[in-house]
């Protein structure tokens, strides 16, 4: 752990490279995601079929998104906790919080269990989710509701172990936990042929199996956080604590969710085809956030320890590098995505119309994705000197809220595939060119500045 | 050994206070030196340090895109390290064994064993307004804060720190029993409160 902070400070050497070492690790990790993404896409698209892709990636993944994404962000609001519980060294207190976490997550995945059971077929008529992937949407989203609380539960231990200084543990079981999603989606699909209900089963097993891994390793550590059966029960202080920290990072999650649900209405209404595309192009497409959104992370992480130095010097440096450094890892990303894409379409699904789709959605969207490194960059730098908040204001209104105009005003006008990918690079262009504008205005520079007590 | 920790409001003048109570009595004074020591320990400067112990929760979390549940969004990074290190460079302090006056970082509650003499320091809003703009005077033109942000701060850093305390102490905040002593700075002069502050804590240790 000693070593771990030392190989951290960014406040000497070269600057592109300080950032590199610190982004290809991260990348690294969410990476390995995304191949499973991909895999999994692999799967359906090719051996079930164009409506499963579309009944499995499209409405019913904005629910996931939304909902679960929403729980899921709050997780890192009792880690904080935790984290305060565990420095002060009191083992049974520690305890007690651990269980407290534990217990509220499976409490509430009981109840959202609950809710998705009932409510899938009604969230999803909701969404315009073309008729003929209906069935199939609802029976994925209700097995996938079945695993619920274990995925809340498996993300309050992973960030529970992660913020007592763990993380290896949490990314190993993850990448198992991928392997044997794979590996029964294979079984499931390909040889016994059970088709979207065997990808739903499959996930919801690789999330038990995750969970069980890590609650074996908090139920067997020799730390003071071993969790004990007898301690999982709610206590109000704590509850309360957890709710202030982490509500507001869950509602900057839906902010995302929400737009993206509007954008998928918009979506449904151009048809399965175009639903199953839509799914297809997401896979390339998480690869680039993926990636962004890691250099983002390394940029906050340079920007926060040089702006503690007094180093504004290379603050400066780290936007100017961080910016080129950034476009070109997007424009080569772009570059390798063009160039491969049509030949892993063929590999991807057997539909034509999906394959062709897919391309022109990909000529919509690849080319364009430099325009959104000005947002990347400057949000981190933003972040790193302490201003949070006016970001995520700006990316809301500029990125999600613009979208959602987008949809219910022109592409309502003009109903083509065009018209509803070309608010992706025009949002990305406009709150690129605010964000700018916020930040050469400078007044965020006092925002961040940390006010001395006495 | 004697501990005397000093939990503040902030803005209310605990840490002049306890600079000024550590000269009388001669003994040692820990208060941004814990901070210096962590920074020290791991090359990282100061202000960084004391930023990454101050940011709670989401700010940790990443804005993301089509963002997927099981991703790793959370990363407590810096922040939930330093605050392990922050606990123990306390527990090594009172292991040196020597008198010593500790400002704030929840003392009182990491050392408990050490049965400290507990002061909580409070002020009236007015008060500890005015003492903060007193101080932002000698800061350059362009940094300093208006006394809306100030206000601001002020609200902040004191919800933080009852939240911190309901955390660590695992009961709601405003428990009477949990200090020595209270005090209200408002409308003392802080040499002469010393010097009152003083001679309570040395009658109290000779009780003890």
């Amino acid at each position: 752990m000693e070593q771990h902070l030392d190989r951290k400070n960014l406040t000497e050497g070269v600057v592109w490279k300080k950032l590199l070492i610190f982004f290809l690790p991260i990348a690294a990790g969410t990476c390995i995601q995304q191949l499973y993404n991909a895999v999994d896409g692999l799967i359906l698209g090719r051996f079930v079929g164009t409506s499963a892709l579309a009944a499995v990636g499209g409405s019913s993944a904005q629910i996931i998104n939304l909902l679960i994404g929403f729980f899921v962000a709050i997780t890192s609001g009792a880690s904080v906790v935790i984290a305060q519980v565990y420095g002060a060294n009191r083992a049974r207190d520690v305890q007690i919080a651990a269980g407290n976490a534990i217990a509220v997550f499976a409490l509430l995945g009981l109840l959202l269990m609950g809710f998705g059971l009932v409510l899938s077929p009604a969230m999803l008529r909701l969404l315009k989710t073309p008729a003929d992937t209906l069935e199939d949407a609802i029976l994925y989203l209700r097995i996938y509701f079945i695993g619920v609380p274990f995925i809340l539960v498996l993300n309050m231990e992973s960030n529970m172990l992660r913020s007592v200084g763990d993380s290896v543990s949490p990314f190993l079981y993850m990448v198992a936990g991928c392997v044997t999603n794979i590996l029964l989606d294979s079984l499931f699909v390909l040889v016994l042929g059970w088709g979207v209900a065997g990808v739903a089963v499959a996930t919801v097993a690789a999330q038990v199996l995750n969970m069980g891994m890590l609650t074996w390793r908090l139920m067997t550590t020799k730390e003071s956080y071993r969790l004990s059966l007898r301690e999982l029960r709610l206590k109000g202080v704590y509850l309360k604590n957890m709710l202030w920290l982490g509500v507001p990072a869950g509602l900057q999650s839906s902010m995302y969710a929400v737009s993206n649900m509007i954008i998928q209405v918009g979506v449904n209404s151009l048809g399965t085809v175009v639903v199953a595309s839509w799914v297809m192009t997401g896979k390339t497409d998480g690869i680039f956030w993926a990636v962004s959104n890691a250099l983002g992370a390394a940029i906050t992480s340079f920007v926060g320890q040089n702006r503690g130095a007094g180093r504004d010097d290379r603050v400066k440096l780290c936007v100017k590098q961080g910016m080129i450094l950034a476009t070109v890892i997007t424009l080569t990303l772009s570059g390798i995505i063009m160039l491969t894409g049509r030949p892993l379409l063929y590999i991807l699904t057997k539909d034509q119309a999906v394959r062709d789709t897919t391309w022109l959605m990909m000529i919509y969207f690849v080319p364009y994705y430099f325009t959104w490194v000005v947002i990347e960059v400057l949000s981190g730098v933003l972040r790193g000197c302490g201003d949070a908040v006016r970001p995520v204001i700006i990316i809301g209104l500029g990125i999600c809220l613009l979208r959602i105009v987008w949809i219910v005003t022109l592409f309502a006008q003009i109903h083509t595939l065009f018209a509803l990918c070309l608010c992706y690079p025009v949002s990305w262009t406009l709150t690129s060119a605010a964000m700018l504008v916020y930040y050469r205005k400078g007044s965020w520079k006092n925002r961040g500045s940390v006010i001395v007590d006495h | 050994m004697r501990i005397i920790t000093i939990s503040r409001q902030f803005g209310s003048g605990g840490r002049e206070l306890g600079k000024r109570l550590a000269d009388r009595l001669g003994w040692d004074y820990y208060d941004k030196e814990i901070i210096d020591t962590l920074a020290a320990e791991h090359g990282l400067d100061p202000e960084y340090v004391k930023r990454a112990l101050a940011n709670h929760g989401w700010h940790n979390v990443q804005l993301t895109y089509r963002n997927s549940f099981s991703h790793l969004l959370y990363d407590p990074g810096h922040s939930a390290q330093l605050l392990q290190r922050e606990r123990e460079v306390l527990r090594d302090i009172a292991a040196l064994g020597n008198d010593c006056i500790i400002i704030g970082r929840d003392a009182d509650l990491i050392l408990e064993d050490y049965h400290p003499f507990r002061i909580f320091v409070c002020a009236d809003l007015q008060a500890r307004l005015a003492r903060c703009m007193g101080h932002e005077a000698n800061r350059p033109q362009e940094e300093r804060l208006t006394e809306k942000q100030i206000l601001r701060n002020i609200r902040r850093i004191d919800w933080n720190r009852a939240n911190t305390r309901e955390i660590l102490t695992g009961k709601a905040s405003g428990d009477g029993s949990a200090f020595e002593l209270t005090v209200n700075t408002t409308g003392w002069d802080i040499k002469k409160l010393t010097e009152a502050l003083g001679d309570f804590a040395e009658k109290w240790f000779e009780e003890q």
